[in-house]
């Protein structure tokens, strides 16, 4: 899977260029992007705008990398989800847990906002 | 309203080969008169339960055997998975159970199963002379 990632203003903005986030490439997701927060990113933007497909293990992955940024005292957030993706969340509950905003800006802005950890 | 006939799938083993089919269902539920909405819900459940047969049936391995069946009967959508692998020891709808406020406690696994229940009104594993099939069931919209 290919991820465009770039750096605005200290906050990691992580692109899938995929339209299914699945069990083919999902662990390889969330290697990539835990290498990423490990290597001292801890404010992060998943931007889904391409990703048109989502099953549990795409979920799984969101949740890891979750889990990884926070242990390291930062934040995950999300943008660009569709009503497909958006079901999902609501029928897992992770819409609780989730931050979703509609535009990488909205995302990245939010972020900076955050107190760090 | 049924604009499908009977349709199937045969795959290997491959968590690939489920990516590729997974539009087909859609677009197979799409035809049966289901919203896109739905019809992606029911990929969803049709993908999961593949996954599973690929991960848990088969061990991962590939070379091995997959096949998705889709028709319409009794006003209901079928769905069914079927592989000859490993079956499944426990077919109980999972909960999903987790304190939002504790990211410690969100699930990692486990999620494939209870979504198929969430999706399906109806879901039923037959593990018989060494095929095992999940058979998912969905009422046709308008039936």
């Amino acid at each position: 899977m290919q991820l465009n990632e770039q750096n605005l203003d200290g906050v990691l903005v992580v692109s899938p260029q995929a339209r299914r986030l699945d069990a083919s490439v999902a662990g390889a997701f969330r290697d990539r992007v835990s290498h990423c927060i490990q290597s001292g990113h801890n404010k992060v933007v998943l931007d889904l705008a391409e990703v048109q497909f989502m099953d549990s293990s795409g979920l799984t992955a969101l949740i890891s990398v979750l889990k990884a940024v926070s242990v390291n005292g930062g934040s995950m957030v999300i943008s660009g989800v569709d009503s497909n993706l958006s079901s999902l969340f609501q029928l897992t509950r992770l819409n609780k847990v989730l931050r979703v905003y509609p535009s990488v800006r909205e995302a990245s802005q939010a972020l900076s906002l955050d107190m760090p950890g | 309203m049924s604009g499908v006939g009977d349709l199937g799938i045969w795959l290997e083993s491959r968590l690939e080969n489920v990516s590729l089919a997974g539009p087909v269902v859609l677009e197979t539920a799409r035809r049966a008169g289901f919203s896109h909405d739905q019809a992606y819900l029911l990929q969803l459940a049709v993908v999961e339960a593949a996954n599973n047969a690929v991960l848990h049936a088969y061990g991962g391995r590939p070379d091995n055997s997959l096949e998705i069946h889709m028709f319409c009967k009794n006003g209901l959508f079928v769905l069914e998975v079927s592989d000859q692998g490993e079956a499944m020891s426990n077919t109980t709808p999972p909960q999903l159970e987790f304190d939002p406020q504790d990211f410690t406690s969100l699930p990692e696994g486990g999620m494939g199963l209870y979504l198929i229940h969430m999706v399906c009104d109806q879901v039923d594993y037959i593990s018989s002379n060494g095929r095992n099939t999940l058979r998912m069931r969905k009422a046709l919209p308008f039936s």
